[in-house]
């Protein structure tokens, strides 16, 4: 019997060192530090504990074993968070049908992706790790932080973030099924009835299994119904447990979106890119929608040509909680320069550019509580800047996750990489555009077959 | 300018071109086989390792109807036996793989490019259970096939008994244990419905087609297969006023792995994989077994926590000649180096590190005390040993080696009361060779399988085979090739691979609608067993990089070719003549 208890207590122990993530302990000395939320404190300390922030102030002193970082004359705010990225991500599209809520990026995480050490070069330390934009209803996605050197894909996770799940609009969803493959959606028309059609039917299966469940209290014969992930994933978004976040150009079709939501019931929904968000800015924020634009990319397909730069200026002032976001590797690596952008189109406050890569993406992923500005009791996420981060000539010092330097300019060795393959043979660098937005991944053969 | 490349790159895969694959050769006619004069053999004086770690000189061991039936010193041997005189020879059990598709027929035609099989593309939503993928309730021994001919290599490498598990997508099938010798089909099966094979693996063009697609599809069958069990369960208890469970042999055969009756054996072969595949047992709790592994130094303390039984793969990496890490390291501290040259040292540094973790692989897990076997799906049989000898060069006891061969996989698998020692009552299933088996060249004598005899000619066991000579013969020539972009027909061309001075060149053209592409090939790799080149091209006004990477056996590569950010395709080619002498 206490052989047994004591194996159990074994397992226990096991499980738990195997879920723990690894945390640290600094104390960054004597920098200018931006909160956020809190305004810009100069010669400040920042110490954090055991990956949490425990102390903000002047002339902390560090416990006795905890390392110090001498942050004179630079910048600290809080780790960049990009509401939209594909990267930390063995397969990022199951295009093979319009509807698929039931996959999961959260099932293809890959720690060994060299970017995310790149993303922390950029001061990034939290990203949102989406399905891609083939299907109208793609897959949940996955917010994960750039603890680059951890091999477990499970240690990438924020344990506890609020479920999301991807959503398209418009065209990519339409050639990916319409147009190449002649199945609904061929049309913006389309695409609200295969919306429409899902969530009914999520609610009958709904309806069918508490029958069940209510029939099995008095009947231990009752038979369940048959077991559908991908109805089970809708019915907890038709019942607000799974944030939507909706690849979205156009605003009649943010509008029908909204439209579609209200009728269900849906209340939590952000919509990304949303390129024409300043036309329907008020709707927007009356709905308490939320927007993740790019600061200025947009012509690459046709329902993207009527943009503009001021869009992350108009939807904020209008009270739309707005982030800026990368959707690009190379992108998420400057992610303070496109908050800058704002201040050039559209006059922002610092605080309110910043908050664009920090505090609102992290609102947008419903962790605000933990991360996106630097106050007590938050995780010990920090970017540490040699020059204010919206300057023209900031760089990247130092990144710190959890308490862990994960990033710092001065150990940068030129060869991060993990699990190298013995076999890979380096071959010449093919210089191209087209691998900046991989929202379509793994599509080819859908949109150009026969 | 992708949409561009995209385009002319549809129209170069639109070309319609069939292409006419050569015609697989029809089976051999076999003799009619006359039974042996005798089941019954002594092998006298010979070395036995009956166990790892365990030597008897010059004993005899006596082999009766298929079993060991004497092993010691003094034992009479039968009038009717069949003696062979193995003085200073030593014998071994025979070997056991943990997982390989040995004995189950390729389908017919071009695996790579099976164009014809797939199902329709416009409804990729819904496919049928087979075509998606999951095939549960397929079993390998309907697919066994005793005539297979990779049986017979198998044995020459001196394995005995294989696990086998059928080819496919996410879910193949059930294996079985069989025995490597001739007989038939049925009379080899040593167990069947061992364990559910599966791989992270999409069905091509249809649902699930990715990874993603792969884990859903997984956890919604275990919860159906879980709740489907129940049903029946309620039906049979009392039938009367419970609607009558349908009939799904899918979901019906993945029931013993929901009752934990059956393992499932996940092909799992980097350190990604690995856990992918173990946070998955944990989440649904059916029983795991962990195959094909290749990336697992840094997870023996979780695979041994989890008490996942293990089978690493013995396919290892490239060779990376002579140097150890630490010599390269300081090789490029000693040179004054560019900038360059300093990067490709510290690249081929950084190579070097990771071929040693692969080729210690083995020696991490005995070191941490998990016991493990060896699977073989990508493996061949005559490289094993070598392989094998690789990694005792690389910290690998022999002992542990040898258990890895035997002792293990029999427990692994459940069979060690059968087999996996020299024992007597056990199976005759044993190896002879001339000099003991991890010596660079120590080679196979004889194979016995259930106690038939199996005498192997000369060659060294496991021996390596390629010189630079050998390369240019069989890489330089024509080859015509295939080539199968997905779901469309091939396009064909031919490849032209020149000896200049000792190192390979070439060209390469093929079909497109407008015009055939040619080039030059910028790069031209082998080493007789490998083939690697690329070329470029102009498309569409841009210059696409197109790299080839293929492997060769007997006369004919199959590989992928790589076309800028497009994807990659199957590419197979067949030579065609000898080169000429230039």
């Amino acid at each position: 019997m206490k052989n047994s208890l004591i194996f159990l207590l074994t397992i226990f122990l096991v499980h738990c060192l195997e879920a723990q993530i690894p945390t640290g302990s600094l104390l960054i000395h004597n920098g200018t530090v931006i909160t956020i939320t809190e305004g810009t404190l100069e010669n400040t300390d920042v110490l954090i504990i055991e990956g949490k922030i425990s102390k903000i102030g002047k002339n902390l002193k560090a416990p006795k074993g905890v390392q110090e970082i001498d942050a004179t004359g630079l910048h600290v705010m809080p780790g960049i968070i990009d509401a939209h990225s594909h990267l930390g991500l063995l397969a990022i599209n199951e295009s093979t049908s319009p509807v698929t809520a039931e996959v999961w990026t959260g099932d293809a995480l890959n720690p060994l992706d060299i970017s995310i050490y790149r993303a922390l070069a950029g001061g990034v330390t939290t990203t949102h790790a989406m399905h891609g934009s083939a299907n109208a209803i793609g897959g949940q996605c996955e917010t994960i932080k750039m603890r680059w050197g951890l091999t477990d894909p499970d240690q990438l996770r924020v344990e506890g973030a609020p479920r999301t799940i991807k959503f398209a609009l418009g065209e990519n969803p339409m050639r990916s099924y319409g147009v190449s493959r002649n199945i609904s959606p061929r049309s913006r028309m389309g695409m609200e009835a295969v919306f429409r059609d899902a969530f009914a039917k999520a609610r009958q299966y709904e309806k069918a299994w508490a029958k069940y469940r209510e029939a099995k209290k008095s009947n231990p014969s009752a038979v369940a119904p048959e077991y559908n992930l991908r109805m089970e994933t809708l019915v907890d978004v038709l019942n607000n447990k799974v944030l939507i976040h909706c690849h979205s150009y156009r605003a009649d079709e943010i509008v029908m979106l909204m439209n579609v939501c209200r009728d269900f019931g849906i209340k939590r929904i952000i919509f990304q890119h949303v390129n024409e968000g300043f036309k329907v800015a008020p709707e927007l924020a009356k709905f308490g929608a939320m927007a993740s634009v790019f600061a200025d990319w947009w012509s690459y397909k046709f329902e993207v040509y009527y943009s503009t730069a001021y869009n992350a200026a108009i939807l904020t002032r209008n009270g739309v909680v707005t982030s800026i976001n990368s959707d690009s590797e190379e992108l998420i690596r400057h992610l303070y320069h496109e908050a800058a952008k704002t201040q050039k189109y559209g006059g922002l406050t610092d605080d309110e550019a910043l908050s664009l890569i920090t505090i609102n993406p992290a609102k947008q992923l419903g962790i605000e509580d933990r991360v996106g500005s630097l106050e007590k009791g938050k995780e010990g996420d920090v970017a540490i800047f040699k020059g204010h981060p919206l300057s023209i000539y900031a760089i990247p010092q130092m990144t710190i996750v959890d308490g862990i330097v994960r990033f710092d300019i001065n150990k940068d060795p030129g060869d991060m990489r993990l699990y190298i393959n013995p076999d890979e043979k380096v071959m010449p660098v093919l210089y191209s555009h087209s691998d900046v937005d991989n929202c379509m991944e793994d599509t080819f053969e859908f949109l150009f077959g026969e | 300018m992708k949409n561009l490349l995209l385009s002319v790159w549809t129209t170069i895969v639109f070309a319609g071109v069939t292409a006419g694959l050569p015609q697989v050769l029809p089976a051999q006619n076999k003799a009619a086989e006359l039974p042996p004069v005798t089941k019954t053999f002594a092998i006298t004086h010979v070395n036995v390792i009956s166990s790892p770690g365990t030597l008897l000189e010059d004993v005899t061991v006596i082999i009766k109807n298929g079993l060991i039936s004497d092993v010691g010193k003094n034992v009479p041997i039968p009038g009717e036996a069949e003696t062979i005189s193995a003085d200073s020879m030593f014998l071994y059990a025979g070997f056991i793989a943990g997982l390989t598709h040995t004995g189950i027929p390729r389908p017919e035609g071009n695996a790579q490019s099976q164009g014809d099989n797939r199902p329709p593309r416009e409804n990729p939503v819904n496919p049928p259970a087979d075509v998606a993928g999951i095939q549960t309730d397929q079993k390998v021994i309907d697919l066994f096939d005793a005539n297979e001919k990779s049986i017979a290599g198998m044995r020459e490498a001196g394995f005995t008994i294989a696990h086998i598990v059928p080819r496919g997508k996410m879910l193949p099938g059930s294996g079985a244990i069989v025995l490597m010798r001739e007989g038939k089909s049925g009379e080899l099966i040593l167990r069947k419905n061992t364990a559910q094979f599966s791989q992270f693996t999409g069905a091509s063009g249809v649902y699930p087609a990715t990874l993603l697609g792969v884990m859903a599809k997984w956890k919604e069958l275990y919860h159906q297969a879980s709740l489907g069990l129940e049903h029946e369960t309620i039906y049979e208890k009392n039938p009367v006023g419970v609607t009558r469970p349908a009939y799904e042999a899918y979901i019906q055969a993945f029931y013993p792995v929901v009752k934990k009756e059956q393992p499932v054996i996940f092909k799992a072969e980097n350190v990604l994989d690995i856990q992918r595949a173990m946070s998955l047992q944990k989440e649904l709790g059916f029983s795991l077994m962990l195959a094909e592994v290749k990336q697992g130094w840094d997870l023996t303390s979780k695979i041994k926590s989890q008490n996942v039984p293990v089978f690493l793969s013995l396919e290892l990496p490239k060779e990376i000649a002579g140097k150890k890490p630490e010599e390269a390291k300081k090789d490029s501290a000693a040179k004054e180096m560019s900038l360059v040259e300093k990067e490709k040292a510290e690249l081929e540094k950084k190579q070097l590190e990771a071929y040693h973790l692969h080729v210690s692989q083995a020696a991490a897990f005995e070191k941490a005390g998990v016991p493990f076997g060896f699977s073989m799906l990508e493996a061949k049989p005559k490289e094993a040993l070598s392989q094998i000898r690789t990694m005792i060069k690389n910290g690998l006891s022999e002992d542990a080696a040898l258990a890895a061969l035997t002792t293990s996989p029999a427990k692994l698998l459940g069979i060690s009361n059968v087999t996996g020692t020299v024992e007597k009552g056990k199976i005759a299933n044993l190896v002879l060779t001339d000099k003991p088996l991890f010596e660079e060249k120590s080679a196979v004598k004889y194979v016995f399988v259930e106690g038939k005899k199996y005498e192997m000619n000369e060659k060294p066991a496991g021996g390596k085979s390629s010189a630079s000579a050998d390369v240019l013969k069989v890489v330089a020539g024509t080859w015509n090739l295939v080539i199968s972009p997905p779901q469309m027909s091939a396009l064909t061309g031919k490849l032209v691979i020149k000896n200049e001075g000792g190192s390979l060149s070439g060209n390469i053209s093929h079909e497109s609608p407008e015009e055939t592409i040619t080039a030059d090939l910028d790069a031209v790799e082998s080493d007789g067993k490998d083939l690697r080149f690329s070329y470029s091209f102009d498309m569409g006004g841009q210059m696409a990089t197109v790299e080839v990477s293929a492997t060769i056996e007997d006369n004919k590569f199959s590989g992928t070719m790589t076309v800028g950010e497009l994807g990659s395709f199957p590419i197979e080619g067949e030579k065609e003549a000898s080169p000429e002498n230039n």
